[in-house]
């Protein structure tokens, strides 16, 4: 963290190929689930991302950064970052996509 | 109510006055085992229901239109986090007569700001408008018993009732809500069947 500049920038890729910029208030040990937290809570109560733990064990926020999958709740906020959903499955608002086929029942 | 199976603390619970740290974690293991044995059991005999997609919207419609159309403006979140907070203070293992009132007297005022406000319809602040309607009711339950149980029992510390009180309280405390969606707080016998 740059104490001469306590904020940080993160690009939104979404779903139809638009990015959205958001700028939150940073501070040390602030994890990626940390800014989407902030950016709810602060600027756009629509945001669409998962998340249950926040220890990195349930992998609800399974996100990609810069590409690379990660989970959001255990992954160190860097400046300029671009925040995308996971590959492979249907997105069905912002950072959150369809997991149903995930789940198998036994009929 | 038929057909809706609990586990866990949600159900009640097994440990008595005193629970010990990861207790909780054995209890879910256990009844949930039974519940879903239980519920899979139940469903099983009975014939298969389809929930029509008309009934969803319905139900979907009933409750947006609750939780969408206050005019206040305050989020779900800020009033869960000022409900953990006042429960941390005054409905912790430490309690107070003085205490469990002031904090009654906070859940009333954020179950009215809760009420009148308008909360976006989508995915986190529908959950924390849902929970924090769930939350209100569960601290309403900690607050009622607490006040109701005027002695000091495992980790339940009364600071204005010290010591057991096996005349008065050995007992388990219900708590309900009435058709006007008030709390009552009730007890009944330890032993006894649920």
């Amino acid at each position: 963290l740059n104490p001469e500049s306590p904020e940080m920038n993160f690009t939104l890729k979404s779903l139809d190929g638009t990015n959205r910029e958001f700028r939150v208030a940073a501070f040390p040990g602030m994890t990626f689930l940390d800014a989407l937290i902030d950016v709810y809570r602060t600027q756009d109560n629509t945001l669409g991302f998962r998340y249950s733990c926040t220890v990195g064990r349930c992998f609800s926020c399974l996100i990609r950064v810069d590409g690379k999958a990660v989970v959001a709740c255990r992954e160190p906020m860097h400046d300029g970052a671009t925040l995308e959903a996971m590959k492979k499955r249907a997105v069905l608002r912002d950072l959150v996509t369809d997991d149903s086929s995930t789940r198998t029942f036994k009929d | 109510v038929p057909g809706i199976f609990a586990a866990g603390e949600a159900a009640g619970g097994l440990h008595g006055a005193n629970r010990l740290a990861g207790h909780g974690l054995v209890e879910g293991q256990v009844m949930g085992a039974l519940a879903g044995e239980s519920a899979a059991r139940f469903a099983g005999a009975r014939p298969k229901t389809d929930v029509s997609d008309a009934l969803v919207r319905q139900t979907w419609e009933r409750f947006r239109s609750r939780v969408c159309a206050g005019n206040g403006a305050t989020p779900a979140w800020r009033i869960k986090d000022e409900l953990a907070a006042v429960m941390r203070k005054h409905g912790g293992y430490v309690r107070s007569q003085e205490g469990l009132e002031l904090a009654s007297g906070a859940v009333d005022r954020m179950e009215a700001e809760l009420a009148g406000s308008s909360q976006a319809a989508t995915g986190l602040a529908l959950m924390d408008a849902i929970e924090a309607r769930h939350l209100i009711v569960t601290a309403r339950q900690v607050l009622g018993s607490a006040m109701a149980r005027k002695e000091s029992r495992g980790a339940h510390i009364r600071s204005d009732f010290s010591g057991k009180d096996d005349d008065g309280f050995r007992l388990h405390m219900t708590a309900s809500t009435r058709k006007d969606g008030t709390l009552s707080i009730g007890t009944k016998p330890v032993g006894s069947p649920h």
